[in-house]
Order: C-alpha cells, then structure tokens, then sequence
C-alpha cells in the first residue's frame, strides 16, 4: 500500500466489500451467457499496516511503505453469505432509522462511551435499558442516569407543530388560498397529492403547553395545546420521528383517516369535528396527546387580510 | 500506469481459470502476492491492488500483500444464487 495516510479499519472493510461486490455482479453478468463459470467463495489478505490509535479512540491503519520495518500483519477474510445470514447479522431497520446519539444531545465524549459498549442510536441504548436496565448502563457507560433519561427524553418522537391544510378542491386559481389570522399558512397545491405548508407572518402553529398533571391522558407528560381556524379538515402535525412511528390517530376516541407526509402525518378530522384530545398511537414509543382547539368564528378572519371581501 | 481497482484484478484472475478445458475444473485456490494501494473517490476509499510488478529482489520495491482466493465452479450461476448474488441483473440487462 503506498500513501502515508491512515484509514479507519470500517473504510477499509467497505472499500474491499465494494470491490468484491462488483467483482460478483461481472459474474453474474457472465452466467447469462456461459453455462459455467466461476465464483469466489473465500478471499482473505495479509496487510502489512502499522496499527495507530486515534485521539478519538478509533483504531486506524497506516499502510506500510517500501523502506519500512516492523509493520504488523492483519489477516482479512471474506467468506460468502447467504440472505439469511445477513438479516441474522445486520440491525433492524428501525434501529438504522432511530436518532443518532449526536441528535440525542450528547456530546462526543458521552457519545464514544455509548459507542464502546455497541449504542449508535436511540433504539439501541432503549434495548440495552428495558434488557438490562438503565443503572447498568449507566455503569458501564459512566453516564449518569438523569442524563441517560435527558438523552432518551429527546429522542422520542413528539409533535412540535400543526399546520392546517386547504382542501384541493377549494383552491382558487393561482393555487393559493391564505388562511386568515394571526397564524395563518400560504397554503400552495401545485398537484392535489402533494400539500406544501409555508407560513407566512408568522411561524406555525405552536403548542402552548397545559400544567403536567391532567388527569385522563394516555401519555405521561401533559398535553399539549394547539389551536386551529375554524373549520379546518386536515392538519400536518410535524415533528421529529412523527412521520415514521404513528400508527393511528385518534380525535376524542374517534379513529381518524392518516397519511405521512414529509416531516409529518396529515391527518383528516372530518366534516364534524369538535374540540377535543387529538391521539396519535406511536406504536412502541407511546401515545402522544394533544388538546385540539377550533378558533371561535370571529377570529380566523384578520382585519388586515388583502383577500378578505369586504 | 496506475494499478487497475481490485475487482478488476480479481475478475481478470477468475477469467484465467479455463472454461473449455476438456476436464471441469471445480475449485481453485489462488495465492497471490500483492501490490495494494489505496486512493479516494469523494468519500469512499477505493482499493487498487495488482500482482507484484517484479519478482526480482532490487532496491525499494513496494510492499506486497499476500491474498488468498478460492474460486469454485459455477454452474448457471447457481452458485451465485447460493450466497445471495441472483437479484436482478443490472440495468440493461436481461437473462
């Protein structure tokens, strides 16, 4: 190997996984026109590298060049695998999806501790949690508990916004409705399946939380508030992992129609819909309950609005 | 002239195995010294490795990497199928 750059031993391993693979597609290319052919079954190398430990921790590889004496020898193999040896062995597609520590708050301290003891993500340091529970990991880590707890809190999928959206039909020509008041979405619907929020004056509906403690609520941390236009059918509830982890939503008990939406879910609260505590089932990670308000009549119409008749 | 990438060597080296020979050739097992040496493509790190230039000991020659490789037949491509290789071909291509 020539070059007096290090490489981290995952690089490496990819590259050479990189090559066989395409080493593997010539051949199966090869099959269609030849009755026999052959394939490689086992691969192995001996690198002559020196072995150099990161500030970082990470183990890297300098390669060794002509003139040097004293490099180690890694021995790398490569066998082949079948389909289910690779789902045995590789994570779950939803730990691939979950936060990384990084957007778990953590710093790159914390995050080289979790690391060692195999934690990249959410998923992975709520298993190892609820498998061996939260002091253990917290000794072997050395993380105190409070801020494993911290960590995990901002993890979980929340909604952080509702943004109402117009019916398509509604539109008027332009493709632009703008809902009035002191909140109000430019709504623009370029193509009926595809609803663009942007909010104009003003950012999107924020939550207002309640005092902790409501009685009559599905999730531990109280609810909390969002208020919308009158007679508004659809909303975008938008949040960190809300697009991913809702199952269901629910309006006052009453099952509501859902798709996910980019960032989010848009969900339809019906012809009816009233005042009320608005679900969303989050499979394994809870329920998350909101208080969903209607605005009064008098006051989805701004005095300023350009588009208000008068 | 730089090394050709790995794959092309490995390809090159499995298209050596005769195909035609009047006996089946069913297992091969390649020890092959190495030339290695590594450059980047944007992010990714590619592997360029190519047989020893020289089998004459003079002056600084670059290092060599002893590889390994066991080639075993291949008869329609079932082997390929066997350790998961028979998805569909690649754009373009049909069997």
């Amino acid at each position: 190997m020539t070059g007096d750059a290090a490489f981290s031993v995952e690089d490496f391993l990819e590259a050479i996984t990189s090559q066989l693979d395409r080493t593997q597609d010539a051949l199966r290319l090869k099959a269609v026109t030849r009755p026999l052919t052959y394939a490689i079954r086992d691969f192995s190398m001996d690198l002559k590298v020196f072995v150099e430990l990161a500030p970082d921790g990470k183990v890297m590889f300098r390669p060794s060049a002509a003139d040097d004496t004293g490099s180690s020898v890694v021995h790398i193999g490569f066998t082949t695998v079948n389909r289910t040896m690779i789902e045995e062995n590789t994570v779950s597609l939803s730990a691939v999806k979950s936060p990384s520590l990084d957007e778990l708050g953590l710093d790159e301290q914390e995050r080289r501790q979790l690391e060692k003891l195999g934690i990249r993500n959410a998923s992975q340091l709520e298993q190892l949690k609820r498998t061996t529970g939260e002091n253990t990991v917290a000794r072997y880590s050395g993380l105190p508990v409070s801020r494993l707890r911290q960590a995990l809190a901002q993890g979980r999928p929340s909604v952080k916004t509702v943004h109402p959206v117009t019916e398509p039909s509604a539109q008027p020509t332009g493709g632009h409705r703008p809902l009035a008041g002191p909140n109000a979405q430019l709504i623009t619907n370029t193509v009926p399946s595809l609803l663009r929020t942007e909010p104009v004056g003003g950012p999107a509906l924020e939550s207002s939380p309640r005092p902790a403690g409501e009685p009559g609520m599905p999730s531990d941390a109280a609810p909390d508030r969002f208020r919308i236009p009158q007679r508004t059918r659809r909303i975008v509830l938008g949040g960190p992992r809300i697009e991913e982890t809702t199952e269901h939503a629910r309006l006052a008990g009453r099952a509501l129609q859902m798709r996910t939406v980019d960032g989010g879910v848009e969900v339809d609260l019906g012809d009816d819909a009233a005042d009320g505590t608005l679900e969303l089932d989050l499979g394994d990670d809870g329920v998350v309950s909101m208080s969903l308000e209607f605005e009064p009549d008098g006051r989805s119409q701004a005095p300023t609005d350009p588009w208000r008749t008068p | 002239m730089g090394r050709p990438e790995l794959h092309e060597t490995l390809t090159a080296l499995l298209g050596a195995v005769p195909l035609d020979a009047a006996t089946t050739v069913v297992e091969v097992d390649l020890e092959v010294p190495m030339e290695v040496n590594l450059s980047r493509q944007g992010d990714a790190l590619v592997v360029h490795a190519a047989p020893g230039h020289t089998r004459f000991i003079s002056g600084l020659l670059p290092v060599v990497h002893r590889t390994r490789l066991h080639i075993v037949a291949d008869e329609d491509g079932q082997q390929a199928c066997r350790v998961g290789f028979c998805g569909p071909l690649p754009e373009g291509w049909s069997s």
